[in-house]
């Protein structure tokens, strides 16, 4: 038999994933169907054709854009190679 | 769930530093806990690398829900693994992610922060609230939830902090928008919690050392 102290805490949970389901239902209505990117760039307020543009210092700022860029992807992955063999071999994991 | 699904170049080069710097400085401070204790917990380290290896495959697993979702588990990794080593965990799951595609690799240091606050948070509230919800399945669950809800807004701090480059839409309208991918993102959270909360029930009563507790 549960006790009160048991079910205070399944209360809890179910009230709260309750209104944390009703809150999403509502979310979803207004932003409809959308892909995890694709509802992520739409709230950002990227439109598609920023979307191309975005991070290639459009606005004057530094940008670092290293998507489909197989060069940088595989200098910075090489850094990262030889940074954790670095840091493995001084602490002897 | 909580996580910055935006491409490399969304951030300027200032911003992408400065998060990679605190997340470095955060891992830095966990590595330092680590080795200050001197002795390694061979058992805590086995349960960090199954739950590297699970959150990791559930980051990249796409759920048909809401239009499109993923589950983090980074709350049961605060559970399970623990702030110190979860910090690392994150680390690990996050620049995995990056290389094969999943959030820009500028951004991994943004998303360890996110992700880190999820882990404490979740480690915290499950800690903390064992004399008011002895229940493991339901303490686990709320956990999750504390967590998954300071990671985003953790996450739509980082965004509106650094602004993302090429984007003409006002902080209110981009805070709006965001606020709708949080309430999304918390609706998953209930299945996420179901999930931390069963698994945890479970390793509760087959091993309770195993998360500090006494047999029930």
């Amino acid at each position: 038999m549960m006790g009160l102290k048991e079910r205070r805490g399944l209360i809890l949970f179910f009230l709260i994933a309750a209104i944390l389901l009703a809150a999403a239902i509502l979310a979803f209505q207004a932003t409809g169907p959308q892909g995890i990117e694709e509802r992520f760039h739409s709230a950002a307020g990227l439109s598609p054709e920023e979307e191309e543009h975005a991070g290639h210092g459009e606005e004057g700022g530094a940008a670092l854009a290293i998507e489909g860029n197989p060069l940088l992807y595989g200098i910075l992955l090489c850094c990262l190679v030889i940074g954790c063999a670095a840091l493995y071999y001084h602490y002897r994991i | 769930m909580a996580h910055i699904h935006l491409e490399d170049g969304a951030f300027s080069l200032t911003w992408v530093l400065v998060w990679w710097l605190l997340a470095l400085v955060c891992i830095g401070i966990a590595l330092w806990i680590l080795r200050s204790k001197g002795h390694k917990d061979t058992g805590r380290i086995t349960i960090a690398a199954f739950v590297t290896a699970t959150a990791f495959a559930l980051f990249q697993v796409n759920i048909p829900l809401f239009g499109g979702v993923h589950l983090n588990l980074t709350p049961l990794v605060g559970i399970l693994a623990g702030p110190v080593l979860g910090s690392l965990v994150v680390l690990v799951i996050n620049i995995l992610s990056a290389a094969i595609g999943h959030g820009g690799w500028g951004l991994v240091g943004a998303n360890v922060l996110v992700n880190l606050a999820e882990v404490l948070v979740a480690w915290a509230v499950f800690r903390g609230s064992h004399t008011f919800i002895p229940d493991l399945f339901s303490r686990a669950g709320i956990a999750t939830f504390a967590g998954l809800f300071c990671g985003n807004l953790i996450m739509i701090g980082i965004i509106l902090i650094s602004g993302v480059q090429g984007v003409t839409q006002s902080p209110g309208q981009v805070l709006a928008g965001l606020s709708l991918i949080v309430a999304v993102n918390m609706g998953v959270a209930v299945i996420e919690a179901i999930i931390s909360g069963l698994i945890v029930r479970y390793i509760g009563n087959a091993r309770p050392d195993l998360l500090g507790e006494q047999k029930q």
